[in-house]
Protein backbone atom coordinates (compact mmCIF):
# COMPACT_ATOMS: atom_id res chain seq x y z
CA UNK A 1 0.00 0.00 0.00
CA UNK A 2 1.25 3.59 -0.92
CA UNK A 3 2.28 5.17 2.13
CA UNK A 4 0.67 8.79 1.65
CA UNK A 5 2.90 10.51 4.57
CA UNK A 6 5.69 10.01 1.57
CA UNK A 7 3.65 11.96 -0.60
CA UNK A 8 4.87 15.52 -0.92
CA UNK A 9 4.17 17.94 -3.75
CA UNK A 10 7.29 18.94 -5.39
CA UNK A 11 8.43 22.29 -3.92
CA UNK A 12 7.50 25.46 -6.33
CA UNK A 13 4.17 24.72 -7.53
CA UNK A 14 1.39 22.54 -5.77
CA UNK A 15 1.67 18.95 -7.62
CA UNK A 16 4.21 20.22 -10.20
CA UNK A 17 5.48 17.59 -12.47
CA UNK A 18 8.52 15.86 -10.27
CA UNK A 19 10.40 12.46 -10.40
CA UNK A 20 7.95 9.46 -10.44
CA UNK A 21 7.53 8.11 -6.85
CA UNK A 22 8.39 4.65 -6.37
CA UNK A 23 5.60 3.00 -4.95
CA UNK A 24 3.12 -0.20 -4.75
CA UNK A 25 1.03 1.32 -6.75
CA UNK A 26 -1.36 -1.22 -7.60
CA UNK A 27 -2.80 -1.19 -4.05
CA UNK A 28 -3.02 2.25 -3.41
CA UNK A 29 -5.80 3.47 -1.56
CA UNK A 30 -7.08 5.60 -4.78
CA UNK A 31 -7.10 5.29 -8.59
CA UNK A 32 -3.98 6.97 -9.14
CA UNK A 33 -3.54 8.63 -12.33
CA UNK A 34 0.11 8.51 -13.92
CA UNK A 35 2.61 9.14 -11.04
CA UNK A 36 4.16 11.84 -12.38
CA UNK A 37 3.88 14.46 -10.29
CA UNK A 38 4.98 13.39 -6.86
CA UNK A 39 8.60 13.36 -5.13
CA UNK A 40 9.47 10.88 -2.00
CA UNK A 41 9.62 12.68 0.49
CA UNK A 42 13.47 11.76 1.20
CA UNK A 43 14.04 13.55 -2.26
CA UNK A 44 16.81 16.34 -1.41
CA UNK A 45 15.22 19.32 -3.05
CA UNK A 46 11.50 18.60 -1.22
CA UNK A 47 10.32 20.79 1.67
CA UNK A 48 10.71 19.66 5.14
CA UNK A 49 7.01 18.37 5.66
CA UNK A 50 5.78 19.15 9.33
CA UNK A 51 5.54 15.33 10.84
CA UNK A 52 6.12 16.16 14.67
CA UNK A 53 3.14 18.25 14.47
CA UNK A 54 0.80 16.21 12.12
CA UNK A 55 -3.07 16.73 13.72
CA UNK A 56 -4.72 14.02 14.29
CA UNK A 57 -7.39 13.54 11.58
CA UNK A 58 -10.76 15.05 12.04
CA UNK A 59 -13.32 11.83 12.60
CA UNK A 60 -16.34 12.36 11.75
CA UNK A 61 -19.33 11.16 13.11
CA UNK A 62 -21.00 8.19 11.19
CA UNK A 63 -23.94 10.17 10.26
CA UNK A 64 -21.67 12.42 8.39
CA UNK A 65 -19.23 10.38 7.12
CA UNK A 66 -21.59 7.49 5.89
CA UNK A 67 -25.05 9.09 4.81
CA UNK A 68 -25.41 11.07 1.30
CA UNK A 69 -25.13 14.65 1.88
CA UNK A 70 -27.89 15.32 -0.25
CA UNK A 71 -30.89 14.00 1.54
CA UNK A 72 -34.95 13.96 1.24
CA UNK A 73 -35.93 17.19 0.77
CA UNK A 74 -37.06 17.91 3.71
CA UNK A 75 -34.57 17.33 5.57
CA UNK A 76 -32.97 20.31 7.35
CA UNK A 77 -29.39 21.33 7.73
CA UNK A 78 -28.12 24.01 10.24
CA UNK A 79 -25.51 26.16 9.89
CA UNK A 80 -23.01 27.82 12.23
CA UNK A 81 -21.72 30.93 11.39
CA UNK A 82 -18.78 32.70 13.22
CA UNK A 83 -17.85 36.34 12.49
CA UNK A 84 -15.23 36.62 15.15
CA UNK A 85 -17.30 38.61 18.13
CA UNK A 86 -20.44 36.81 16.92
CA UNK A 87 -21.98 34.40 15.45
CA UNK A 88 -25.65 32.77 14.34
CA UNK A 89 -27.22 29.81 13.40
CA UNK A 90 -29.17 28.92 10.65
CA UNK A 91 -31.58 26.08 9.78
CA UNK A 92 -32.49 25.25 5.85
CA UNK A 93 -34.26 23.33 4.40
CA UNK A 94 -32.92 20.94 1.43
CA UNK A 95 -35.86 21.53 -0.51
CA UNK A 96 -35.78 24.99 -0.07
CA UNK A 97 -32.33 24.83 -0.75
CA UNK A 98 -32.88 23.24 -4.04
CA UNK A 99 -35.93 25.68 -4.87
CA UNK A 100 -33.54 28.81 -4.09
CA UNK A 101 -30.20 27.39 -5.80
CA UNK A 102 -31.34 25.17 -8.81
CA UNK A 103 -28.61 22.31 -9.44
CA UNK A 104 -26.99 23.00 -5.70
CA UNK A 105 -27.80 19.46 -4.65
CA UNK A 106 -26.80 17.72 -7.92
CA UNK A 107 -23.77 19.64 -7.67
CA UNK A 108 -23.01 18.20 -3.90
CA UNK A 109 -24.53 14.82 -5.17
CA UNK A 110 -22.05 14.74 -7.75
CA UNK A 111 -19.03 15.47 -5.72
CA UNK A 112 -20.13 12.87 -3.02
CA UNK A 113 -20.68 10.27 -6.11
CA UNK A 114 -17.57 10.98 -6.81
CA UNK A 115 -15.24 11.01 -3.60
CA UNK A 116 -17.22 7.93 -3.07
CA UNK A 117 -15.38 6.61 -6.14
CA UNK A 118 -11.93 7.68 -4.62
CA UNK A 119 -12.54 5.77 -1.31
CA UNK A 120 -13.23 8.83 0.14
CA UNK A 121 -12.76 8.43 4.16
CA UNK A 122 -12.02 11.38 6.58
CA UNK A 123 -8.71 10.21 7.71
CA UNK A 124 -7.17 9.95 4.24
CA UNK A 125 -8.68 13.54 3.52
CA UNK A 126 -7.33 14.69 6.22
CA UNK A 127 -4.15 13.29 5.83
CA UNK A 128 -4.26 14.63 2.28
CA UNK A 129 -5.40 18.17 3.21
CA UNK A 130 -2.31 18.23 5.51
CA UNK A 131 -0.02 17.19 2.45
CA UNK A 132 -1.73 20.56 0.56
CA UNK A 133 -0.98 22.88 3.45
CA UNK A 134 2.06 22.05 4.77
CA UNK A 135 3.61 22.70 1.29
CA UNK A 136 5.83 25.59 1.34
CA UNK A 137 3.94 27.43 -1.61
CA UNK A 138 0.90 27.39 0.42
CA UNK A 139 -0.43 30.31 1.77
CA UNK A 140 -0.27 28.93 5.05
CA UNK A 141 -1.83 30.17 8.26
CA UNK A 142 -3.94 32.88 9.53
CA UNK A 143 -2.51 36.43 10.55
CA UNK A 144 -1.45 36.11 14.15
CA UNK A 145 -4.47 38.69 16.34
CA UNK A 146 -6.73 38.86 13.31
CA UNK A 147 -8.93 40.99 15.53
CA UNK A 148 -6.38 43.11 17.13
CA UNK A 149 -4.62 44.16 13.81
CA UNK A 150 -8.03 45.04 12.53
CA UNK A 151 -8.84 47.25 15.29
CA UNK A 152 -5.52 49.00 14.95
CA UNK A 153 -6.29 49.48 11.36
CA UNK A 154 -9.64 50.81 12.22
CA UNK A 155 -7.82 53.18 14.63
CA UNK A 156 -5.64 54.48 11.85
CA UNK A 157 -8.65 55.54 9.47
CA UNK A 158 -10.99 56.83 12.23
CA UNK A 159 -7.79 59.10 12.96
CA UNK A 160 -7.47 60.17 9.49
CA UNK A 161 -10.97 60.27 8.61
CA UNK A 162 -13.08 61.38 11.90
CA UNK A 163 -16.48 60.63 10.01
CA UNK A 164 -15.57 57.24 10.37
CA UNK A 165 -16.14 57.86 13.92
CA UNK A 166 -19.90 57.95 13.33
CA UNK A 167 -22.50 55.29 13.90
CA UNK A 168 -24.76 57.04 11.56
CA UNK A 169 -25.60 55.35 8.42
CA UNK A 170 -26.55 58.53 7.04
CA UNK A 171 -22.76 59.21 6.92
CA UNK A 172 -22.23 56.60 4.51
CA UNK A 173 -21.61 57.24 1.27
CA UNK A 174 -22.48 54.58 -1.17
CA UNK A 175 -20.95 56.73 -4.19
CA UNK A 176 -17.65 56.76 -2.74
CA UNK A 177 -17.98 53.10 -1.57
CA UNK A 178 -19.37 52.58 -5.29
CA UNK A 179 -16.00 54.13 -6.85
CA UNK A 180 -13.29 51.61 -3.66
CA UNK A 181 -15.30 48.94 -5.07
CA UNK A 182 -14.61 49.41 -8.99
CA UNK A 183 -11.05 50.90 -7.97
CA UNK A 184 -11.03 46.97 -6.11
CA UNK A 185 -11.43 45.40 -9.21
CA UNK A 186 -9.41 47.62 -11.47
CA UNK A 187 -6.49 46.85 -9.27
CA UNK A 188 -7.40 42.86 -9.21
CA UNK A 189 -8.22 42.96 -13.06
CA UNK A 190 -4.40 44.21 -13.81
CA UNK A 191 -3.07 41.79 -11.45
CA UNK A 192 -5.08 38.68 -13.26
CA UNK A 193 -5.57 39.55 -16.75
CA UNK A 194 -8.11 37.41 -18.11
CA UNK A 195 -5.98 36.41 -21.11
CA UNK A 196 -3.24 34.68 -18.53
CA UNK A 197 -5.80 34.20 -16.22
CA UNK A 198 -8.88 32.92 -18.47
CA UNK A 199 -10.10 30.60 -15.31
CA UNK A 200 -9.77 33.48 -12.65
CA UNK A 201 -13.71 34.87 -12.04
CA UNK A 202 -13.64 38.03 -10.15
CA UNK A 203 -15.88 40.51 -8.90
CA UNK A 204 -16.74 43.20 -6.44
CA UNK A 205 -19.15 44.90 -4.53
CA UNK A 206 -20.28 47.90 -2.52
CA UNK A 207 -22.33 47.14 0.66
CA UNK A 208 -25.94 48.79 -0.44
CA UNK A 209 -27.18 51.37 2.18
CA UNK A 210 -30.26 48.68 3.71
CA UNK A 211 -27.15 46.26 4.44
CA UNK A 212 -25.21 48.66 6.06
CA UNK A 213 -27.50 49.55 7.86
CA UNK A 214 -28.56 46.36 8.84
CA UNK A 215 -25.08 45.32 9.88
CA UNK A 216 -24.48 48.78 11.60
CA UNK A 217 -27.91 47.79 13.71
CA UNK A 218 -26.64 44.41 14.55
CA UNK A 219 -23.15 45.33 15.78
CA UNK A 220 -23.70 48.29 17.34
CA UNK A 221 -26.17 45.84 19.05
CA UNK A 222 -23.18 43.90 20.43
CA UNK A 223 -20.70 46.46 20.93
CA UNK A 224 -22.10 50.17 21.27
CA UNK A 225 -18.45 51.60 20.63
CA UNK A 226 -18.92 50.68 17.03
CA UNK A 227 -18.45 52.72 13.93
CA UNK A 228 -18.66 52.94 10.86
CA UNK A 229 -14.48 52.85 10.31
CA UNK A 230 -14.89 49.19 12.12
CA UNK A 231 -16.17 47.74 9.51
CA UNK A 232 -13.94 45.94 7.37
CA UNK A 233 -16.89 45.46 4.24
CA UNK A 234 -18.10 48.09 2.77
CA UNK A 235 -16.56 46.69 0.10
CA UNK A 236 -15.79 43.24 -0.41
CA UNK A 237 -14.66 41.20 -3.71
CA UNK A 238 -14.14 37.62 -4.30
CA UNK A 239 -11.94 35.98 -6.75
CA UNK A 240 -12.74 32.20 -7.62
CA UNK A 241 -10.15 30.11 -9.15
CA UNK A 242 -9.54 26.58 -11.21
CA UNK A 243 -7.72 24.85 -8.37
CA UNK A 244 -5.66 24.66 -5.30
CA UNK A 245 -2.45 24.98 -7.33
CA UNK A 246 -3.97 28.00 -9.48
CA UNK A 247 -5.44 29.40 -5.65
CA UNK A 248 -1.77 28.83 -4.36
CA UNK A 249 -0.29 30.84 -7.02
CA UNK A 250 -2.90 33.67 -7.10
CA UNK A 251 -2.67 34.27 -3.69
CA UNK A 252 1.10 34.82 -3.49
CA UNK A 253 0.54 37.27 -6.22
CA UNK A 254 -2.07 39.16 -4.36
CA UNK A 255 -0.20 39.09 -0.87
CA UNK A 256 3.07 40.48 -3.50
CA UNK A 257 1.18 42.96 -4.71
CA UNK A 258 -1.16 44.23 -2.06
CA UNK A 259 1.97 44.52 0.24
CA UNK A 260 1.84 46.99 3.01
CA UNK A 261 -1.69 47.23 2.54
CA UNK A 262 -2.71 43.72 3.32
CA UNK A 263 -3.90 43.84 7.37
CA UNK A 264 -4.88 40.41 7.46
CA UNK A 265 -4.79 36.97 6.16
CA UNK A 266 -7.57 34.28 7.46
CA UNK A 267 -6.77 30.90 6.28
CA UNK A 268 -10.26 28.72 6.25
CA UNK A 269 -9.05 26.04 3.75
CA UNK A 270 -6.36 25.00 6.47
CA UNK A 271 -8.65 25.24 8.94
CA UNK A 272 -12.28 25.04 7.47
CA UNK A 273 -14.69 26.76 9.51
CA UNK A 274 -17.47 24.64 11.48
CA UNK A 275 -20.25 24.35 8.31
CA UNK A 276 -17.01 23.05 6.01
CA UNK A 277 -16.88 26.63 4.41
CA UNK A 278 -13.20 27.29 2.52
CA UNK A 279 -11.51 29.88 1.28
CA UNK A 280 -8.38 32.22 2.17
CA UNK A 281 -10.21 35.51 3.60
CA UNK A 282 -7.98 39.06 3.52
CA UNK A 283 -8.31 42.45 4.58
CA UNK A 284 -7.12 45.28 2.91
CA UNK A 285 -6.40 48.58 3.85
CA UNK A 286 -7.67 50.92 0.44
CA UNK A 287 -6.65 54.16 2.33
CA UNK A 288 -10.32 55.11 2.78
CA UNK A 289 -11.48 51.73 4.31
CA UNK A 290 -11.09 47.99 5.44
CA UNK A 291 -11.83 45.93 2.19
CA UNK A 292 -12.45 42.12 2.19
CA UNK A 293 -11.25 39.65 -0.74
CA UNK A 294 -12.23 36.16 -0.58
CA UNK A 295 -10.33 33.92 -2.63
CA UNK A 296 -11.48 30.22 -3.15
CA UNK A 297 -11.64 27.39 -6.09
CA UNK A 298 -14.91 26.93 -8.01
CA UNK A 299 -15.54 23.66 -6.79
CA UNK A 300 -15.60 25.01 -3.31
CA UNK A 301 -17.80 27.93 -4.06
CA UNK A 302 -20.10 24.60 -5.09
CA UNK A 303 -20.02 23.92 -1.29
CA UNK A 304 -20.54 27.32 -0.39
CA UNK A 305 -23.60 27.29 -2.30
CA UNK A 306 -25.14 25.49 0.50
CA UNK A 307 -23.64 27.76 3.47
CA UNK A 308 -24.25 31.27 2.01
CA UNK A 309 -27.13 33.64 3.12
CA UNK A 310 -29.53 30.41 2.87
CA UNK A 311 -31.34 32.10 6.20
CA UNK A 312 -34.49 30.21 6.79
CA UNK A 313 -35.04 29.83 10.42
CA UNK A 314 -32.52 31.85 12.27
CA UNK A 315 -32.44 31.39 15.92
CA UNK A 316 -33.71 27.77 15.78
CA UNK A 317 -31.21 25.44 17.97
CA UNK A 318 -29.14 23.60 15.65
CA UNK A 319 -27.66 19.78 16.04
CA UNK A 320 -24.56 19.20 16.04
CA UNK A 321 -25.21 15.80 13.35
CA UNK A 322 -26.76 18.25 10.69
CA UNK A 323 -24.39 20.86 10.99
CA UNK A 324 -21.77 18.15 10.23
CA UNK A 325 -23.73 16.65 7.49
CA UNK A 326 -23.08 19.83 5.50
CA UNK A 327 -19.66 20.31 6.72
CA UNK A 328 -18.92 16.82 5.37
CA UNK A 329 -20.25 17.60 1.64
CA UNK A 330 -17.70 20.57 2.11
CA UNK A 331 -15.46 18.34 2.88
CA UNK A 332 -15.55 15.81 0.34
CA UNK A 333 -15.20 18.81 -2.50
CA UNK A 334 -11.96 19.55 -0.64
CA UNK A 335 -11.00 15.86 -0.76
CA UNK A 336 -11.57 16.19 -4.76
CA UNK A 337 -9.52 18.99 -4.60
CA UNK A 338 -6.65 18.16 -3.00
CA UNK A 339 -6.41 14.53 -5.02
CA UNK A 340 -6.20 16.99 -8.37
CA UNK A 341 -3.82 18.74 -6.84
CA UNK A 342 -1.45 16.05 -5.80
CA UNK A 343 -2.51 14.37 -9.09
CA UNK A 344 -4.10 11.34 -7.54
CA UNK A 345 -6.93 11.38 -10.71
CA UNK B 1 -15.63 46.13 -16.74
CA UNK B 2 -19.61 46.39 -15.75
CA UNK B 3 -21.84 47.84 -12.77
CA UNK B 4 -24.86 45.50 -12.37
CA UNK B 5 -27.38 46.01 -9.28
CA UNK B 6 -29.33 43.15 -8.31
CA UNK B 7 -31.64 41.66 -5.73
CA UNK B 8 -31.95 38.53 -3.68
CA UNK B 9 -35.30 37.75 -2.19
CA UNK B 10 -34.08 35.02 0.62
CA UNK B 11 -37.51 33.67 1.51
CA UNK B 12 -38.20 32.70 -2.21
CA UNK B 13 -34.63 32.37 -3.69
CA UNK B 14 -35.51 34.62 -6.62
CA UNK B 15 -33.04 36.99 -7.82
CA UNK B 16 -32.96 39.25 -10.43
CA UNK B 17 -30.64 41.54 -12.46
CA UNK B 18 -31.87 44.93 -12.67
CA UNK B 19 -29.13 46.97 -14.01
CA UNK B 20 -26.06 46.34 -16.11
CA UNK B 21 -23.82 49.23 -17.16
CA UNK B 22 -20.84 48.86 -19.46
CA UNK B 23 -17.90 51.11 -18.46
CA UNK B 24 -17.04 51.23 -22.40
CA UNK B 25 -20.48 53.23 -23.02
CA UNK B 26 -20.99 55.69 -19.53
CA UNK B 27 -18.31 57.57 -17.82
CA UNK B 28 -17.86 56.46 -13.88
CA UNK B 29 -19.52 59.38 -12.23
CA UNK B 30 -22.72 58.81 -14.75
CA UNK B 31 -22.58 54.98 -13.75
CA UNK B 32 -22.29 55.28 -10.20
CA UNK B 33 -25.14 57.77 -10.06
CA UNK B 34 -27.47 55.49 -11.87
CA UNK B 35 -26.32 52.61 -10.19
CA UNK B 36 -26.77 54.56 -6.80
CA UNK B 37 -30.52 55.76 -8.10
CA UNK B 38 -31.54 52.53 -8.76
CA UNK B 39 -30.71 51.03 -5.62
CA UNK B 40 -32.12 53.95 -4.16
CA UNK B 41 -35.35 52.81 -5.67
CA UNK B 42 -35.32 49.26 -5.05
CA UNK B 43 -34.53 49.43 -1.30
CA UNK B 44 -37.51 52.29 -0.71
CA UNK B 45 -39.87 49.36 -2.49
CA UNK B 46 -38.52 46.04 -0.61
CA UNK B 47 -38.71 44.43 2.59
CA UNK B 48 -35.30 44.80 3.93
CA UNK B 49 -35.44 41.63 5.97
CA UNK B 50 -36.29 39.72 3.29
CA UNK B 51 -34.93 41.19 0.34
CA UNK B 52 -31.11 42.19 -0.14
CA UNK B 53 -29.71 44.85 -2.88
CA UNK B 54 -26.73 43.84 -4.14
CA UNK B 55 -24.37 46.69 -5.95
CA UNK B 56 -21.45 44.97 -7.99
CA UNK B 57 -18.77 45.48 -10.32
CA UNK B 58 -17.23 43.04 -12.66
CA UNK B 59 -15.31 42.01 -16.01
CA UNK B 60 -18.38 40.08 -17.09
CA UNK B 61 -22.25 39.07 -16.20
CA UNK B 62 -21.19 35.86 -16.00
CA UNK B 63 -18.30 36.97 -13.42
CA UNK B 64 -20.62 38.28 -11.54
CA UNK B 65 -23.19 35.49 -11.69
CA UNK B 66 -20.33 33.00 -10.86
CA UNK B 67 -18.79 34.59 -8.15
CA UNK B 68 -22.47 34.92 -6.45
CA UNK B 69 -24.58 32.16 -6.61
CA UNK B 70 -27.54 33.96 -5.26
CA UNK B 71 -27.49 35.04 -9.15
CA UNK B 72 -26.24 32.32 -11.64
CA UNK B 73 -30.15 31.50 -12.34
CA UNK B 74 -31.38 35.09 -11.94
CA UNK B 75 -33.60 36.62 -14.39
CA UNK B 76 -33.22 40.46 -15.87
CA UNK B 77 -32.07 43.05 -17.00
Amino acid sequence: MLDKKSIVPKQGQLGESGPIIQTQADSVLFTLSPLTNFQTANDADCHQPRPQTEPEPKPLPASASNDNVPNAPTTLLAMHFDFGDSSVNYLVDLGFLEEKYPGVLDRLAQAEAEAKQHDYDPQTAQVLQNRVVDNPVWPAGSTPDVRGKITAKSQDLRTANPVLNSQNVADYDFDKAQGAAEDLLSKMDSMFPSDHYPDVKMAARAKAPASLEKKMEKMVSKADDFTLGHLTDTVGARLDCKDLNSLSAITHRLEEQFGDQLVARCDYISNPGENGYRAIHYIVDLGDRMAEIQVTTHKLRAADLATHDTVYKPDIPISKETTEKIASAADRIMFLECLDVLGLR
Amino acid sequence: MINVVASWDKESGRSQIHLVLDDKQLPAAERRAQVVAVVQALEAQIDKNRVEVVSGVARTLQDFRDTDPRFLHATGP
